[in-house]
């Protein structure tokens, strides 16, 4: 099975996430990690820094399980390529982050498009659930039917 | 004015908000600016682009940002403004205000129950206002809803 781990373009570590990816998945599953700003050299699994776009779809499209942090776009991707994910907010108390990713999180959790985790010791059993369907995640759904590139675009003709 | 659009963000999910949001037929005559890294320079490889500092939460970058963002705004005279945040755009956006440009601003799909601050701050400035959760709409009484 593949797991990916995504960290995202924050400025701050994640080593909490990192590492216990690292040390308890590492070592039993094919996992990779983006490792983005975090200090934490993994042992088990394999590790990268960044890279571009058209890659990083191409990780999610080959992976099963996405373990991310709780980023608007790294979930936006995995969501529009519609996979398993699981997110742990980065959280402001531990110095992970210094915008609250909570939020976005609890929101989608709540409608069951992904699963939220807070506690990284819990991701194995999280992922044993997914797999065995005992967590069932639905597909997403946009708020909106209308594209903000569409209305962007009528305003701009309305005044052409 | 120029026949030019400005669309300006920070790096990360407010760029990837951004790009998604801009309708194709007008690609050509955007301009992105955002901060500069390894992964905004590829990115933005094949488009129109300048950098400007993250001011991050420090007032002596905020002012560099503001010089730089006026440097810009004189260079390209833009017709519109659209941006998807955060602080970084704040400057470019007041210059805007000023100068007749049109603003458009889209708050971040990842807020649900509260604002950015970046979004209370410059709501009063904007022309357009979109917002992609239900909930942002009677926060933000003037705005649109729509999706990525």
């Amino acid at each position: 099975m593949n797991i990916l781990c995504l960290t995202g373009t924050n400025p701050y570590s994640f080593e909490r996430l990192v590492s216990s990816v690292d040390v308890v998945l590492g070592p039993k599953y094919n996992v990779s990690i983006q490792l983005g700003n975090t200090n934490y050299k993994p042992n088990f699994a394999k590790s990268f820094v960044f890279c571009s776009r058209d890659e990083m779809l191409h990780l999610i499209k080959s992976s099963d399980i996405i373990i991310t942090q709780g980023g608007f776009g790294s979930i936006s991707d995995a969501l529009s390529l519609g996979k398993k994910i699981i997110a742990v907010p980065r959280l402001m108390k531990l110095n992970e982050c210094q915008d609250n990713q909570t939020e976005i999180v609890n929101y989608y959790a709540k409608k069951q498009y992904l699963v939220s985790c807070y506690d990284v010791t819990k991701l194995e059993e999280i992922i044993l659930d997914l797999l065995n369907d005992k967590i069932v995640l639905l597909p997403f759904v946009p708020e909106s039917e209308i594209k903000i590139s569409d209305i962007i675009s009528n305003y701009i003709k309305s005044f052409n | 004015m120029s026949n030019y659009i400005i669309a300006i963000s920070s790096a990360g999910g407010h760029l990837f908000e951004l790009m998604k949001s801009i309708p194709n037929n007008i690609e050509d005559r955007v301009v992105y600016i955002t901060f500069k890294n390894n992964l905004t320079k590829e990115t933005l490889l094949n488009k129109k682009h300048f950098f400007v500092i993250d001011p991050h939460i420090s007032k002596i970058k905020y002012l560099i940002n503001s010089l730089q963002s006026l440097f810009y705004f004189i260079k390209i005279r833009p017709k519109m403004i659209i941006s998807t945040g955060a602080g970084i755009a704040i400057p470019m956006i007041l210059f805007g205000n000023l100068f007749n440009s049109k603003i458009i601003f889209i708050e971040t799909g990842a807020r649900t129950n509260s604002n950015s601050k970046t979004a209370e701050f410059i709501y009063k400035y904007c022309d357009l206002f979109i917002v992609q959760n239900k909930s942002q709409l009677n926060r933000f009484p003037n705005s649109k809803l729509g999706s990525l």
